[in-house]
């Protein structure tokens, strides 16, 4: 992983987009490891595809640079670059065969004939398309054209892979695969590789880290599980998966622990953090599969079960619990979770280092 | 009772149609078939039949000369209206700037201004610099009324392309124009073709400007057909409306056999 103060492979430096009326990318700092598969997820609108825009060289940011490999491309045209871009519709040439979309980018750097057709060759067997060289794009299915993009922005060896939704007009299975596919390519090539994306299923399967974009900037940066535990805020807690999210103020208790003492009354134990004084005031996220029925006794939190809904491989439960607030719960179904019916009285069950604080 | 009205309905929209086209085609087919005729003068339907009048086109000097010049003049603003037409539509489809809509009504403006009012501009324009009476005229002249009937052609042909394909094509390493060349205007292709078709035939069958910018030296057909029914009515003039027809019947006919052609190969 990238250590601070190193040059990436990428290196975004204050980056900044103005349109007249509003700002789509304000400032952004960030460096991309070489080798490294690093996702753009946000909401539309939060500046994900102007940054790759940016980079490819399609948009000319207002300000800031953009470095590649320690050279800075910022002012350079997008054919100059060597960034391999895979569009969301593909963006392939029509007109041309397969094999001849693949070749551009070679027959635009003038390779020799026989060096264009042996790898054109090769990268359409990288993508598991060989033998459909002939074919013209609009005879192939989605997938098997987003490979050929695949191949076509790889056969010329780039130095960075940008991808933007690439797998949006995919339906779900078939979204899988490729997913799975991409993360073989990128194991196999070590190539480096932005991807922006506004589905967060699809950044957590696939990136090595991740940076949440909002409103033109990087809310938070780091590791897919960095962001789903570790959320630095309410934005972070609430785009990434599903979260509780309550406000409050702490009370600390000996043992770095404390209790979380909500608007309404409700207490709740969490884990203090201690490198400083607890945040007031404050939120507490709790994710719906941490929480769960307690046993028996009489300890935990009581509540009643105002909703349920069996979604397969897990059950989501709606429970009010003390000073109107509503939980989000969610139980395994397997043998050893315990179930509830509608109007139930339970007790719910939660460990101290499972919820996580934040600023209020 | 609703099936009855439905169906009177549609027998009157029928008869409609049916009578619209008798009244739109009945004319050429009059003139077509007049034009075998070997009577010295109209008649339809024709006495005798003879090919004297399409004779009479190609081997007097009066008639051919007028041809000719017609072809060249329409060759040349089929060319520099197809050049700057479509050019004119690539910048206005992806370029970003401002005032872009007002600069599309600006260059469509020549199909919407009177063909008298801007023949009458051209007119006082070309005076001075003594281009009146020079086929120079007429290919500036024609050039101008062709130009905005390929942008708007190529426009919408612009509408159908993806316009991620240049983009993608310039981070394959291709310069703007060479993603023009490879990847824009081979997408644009059917559009241009059909859009130099008409503008040749915009051209080709043009008379007001004719009138105004041709003088004695510069006559095209159309003018010289228009002279000669002002004095006599020639039959030679039917000959030359059915080959006219004929000829905008070939070059369409053309322009859709090439666009079919070129569906049928990108479908493979």
């Amino acid at each position: 992983m990238q250590e601070p103060g190193t040059e990436g492979a990428l290196t975004l430096r204050r980056l900044t987009k103005h349109y007249p009326g509003f700002v789509a990318v304000d400032g952004i700092d960030l460096s991309v490891a070489a080798g490294e598969f690093l996702t753009l997820l946000g909401p539309s609108g939060s500046g994900k595809t102007t940054t790759l825009m940016m980079v490819a060289g399609f948009t000319p940011p207002t300000s800031g640079d953009i470095l590649l490999n320690g050279r800075s491309v910022t002012g350079l045209a997008p054919e100059r670059r060597n960034i391999g871009v895979v569009f969301q519709n593909y963006a392939l040439f029509p007109h041309m065969s397969v094999a001849e979309n693949v070749a551009f980018p070679l027959r635009m750097r003038r390779r020799p004939r026989a060096a264009i057709e042996q790898k054109v060759a090769a990268a359409l067997d990288l993508v598991r398309l060989a033998g459909l060289g002939q074919r013209l794009p609009r005879q192939l299915s989605g997938g098997q054209q987003q490979r050929v993009a695949l191949a076509r922005a790889l056969v010329f060896d780039p130095e960075l892979l940008l991808m933007d939704e690439p797998l949006g007009a995919l339906d779900k299975n078939l979204r899988a695969q490729m997913q799975f596919e991409l993360k073989r390519l990128h194991g196999e090539l070590g190539i480096t590789i932005v991807y922006v994306t506004h589905d967060q299923e699809e950044a957590l399967t696939m990136s090595d880290r991740v940076a949440l974009m909002n409103k033109g900037a990087i809310e938070q940066l780091g590791a897919v599980e960095d962001l789903y535990e570790r959320p630095v805020n309410r934005f972070v807690a609430e785009f990434l998966g599903e979260s509780n999210v309550i406000e409050g103020r702490v009370e600390p208790a000996p043992d770095g622990l404390g209790w979380f003492i909500a608007a309404g009354g409700l207490r709740l134990p969490v884990r203090l953090d201690a490198a400083g004084p607890p945040p007031r005031p404050a939120l507490l996220v709790i994710r719906p599969e941490k929480l769960g029925f307690a046993n028996g006794d009489a300890s935990g939190i009581p509540g009643t079960v105002r909703e349920l809904v069996y979604v397969g491989d897990f059950t989501r439960y709606r429970i009010g619990v003390e000073g109107g607030i509503e939980l989000i719960l969610k139980a395994p179904n397997n043998r050893h979770s315990r179930r509830a019916g509608k109007g139930d009285t339970v007790r719910l069950a939660l460990e101290p280092g499972d919820a996580h604080l934040l600023a209020g | 009772m609703s099936d009855d009205r439905l169906s009177a309905g549609r027998a009157l929209l029928w008869l409609f149609g049916a009578a619209l086209l008798v009244f739109l085609i009945a004319p050429i087919i009059v003139v077509v078939i007049t034009s075998f005729n070997a009577t010295p003068y109209l008649a339809f339907p024709p006495q005798a039949l003879s090919l004297r009048w399409y004779r009479n086109f190609f081997q007097s000097a009066h008639w051919i000369d007028p041809a000719l010049l017609s072809l060249r003049v329409a060759l040349v603003a089929m060319a520099g209206a197809t050049v700057l037409g479509s050019f004119a539509a690539i910048g206005l489809a992806r370029g970003r700037f401002r005032g872009k809509r007002g600069l599309e009504l600006f260059l469509v403006s020549p199909m919407v201004v009177p063909i008298v009012v801007m023949a009458l501009g051209l007119y006082f324009l070309f005076s001075p610099l003594h281009l009146l009476g020079t086929p120079a005229a007429l290919y500036l002249g024609h050039t101008v009324i062709a130009t905005p009937l390929v942008m708007v052609i190529v426009l919408s042909g612009l509408r159908s392309t993806d316009p991620a394909a240049e983009l993608a094509a310039r981070s394959l390493g291709a310069n703007y124009w060479r993603a023009l060349w490879h990847v824009l205007i081979p997408a644009i292709r059917p559009a241009i073709l059909s859009a130099a078709a008409f503008a040749f035939l915009v051209s080709f069958d043009e008379v007001v400007l004719a009138i105004f910018l041709g003088g004695p030296d510069a006559t095209t057909l159309p003018k010289r057909m228009w002279e000669s029914i002002r004095f006599e009515i020639d039959p030679t003039l039917t000959a030359i409306s059915s080959l006219l027809t004929l000829l905008v019947l070939l070059i369409l006919g053309c322009a859709e056999l090439a666009r079919s052609l070129q569906r049928r190969a990108s479908r493979g």
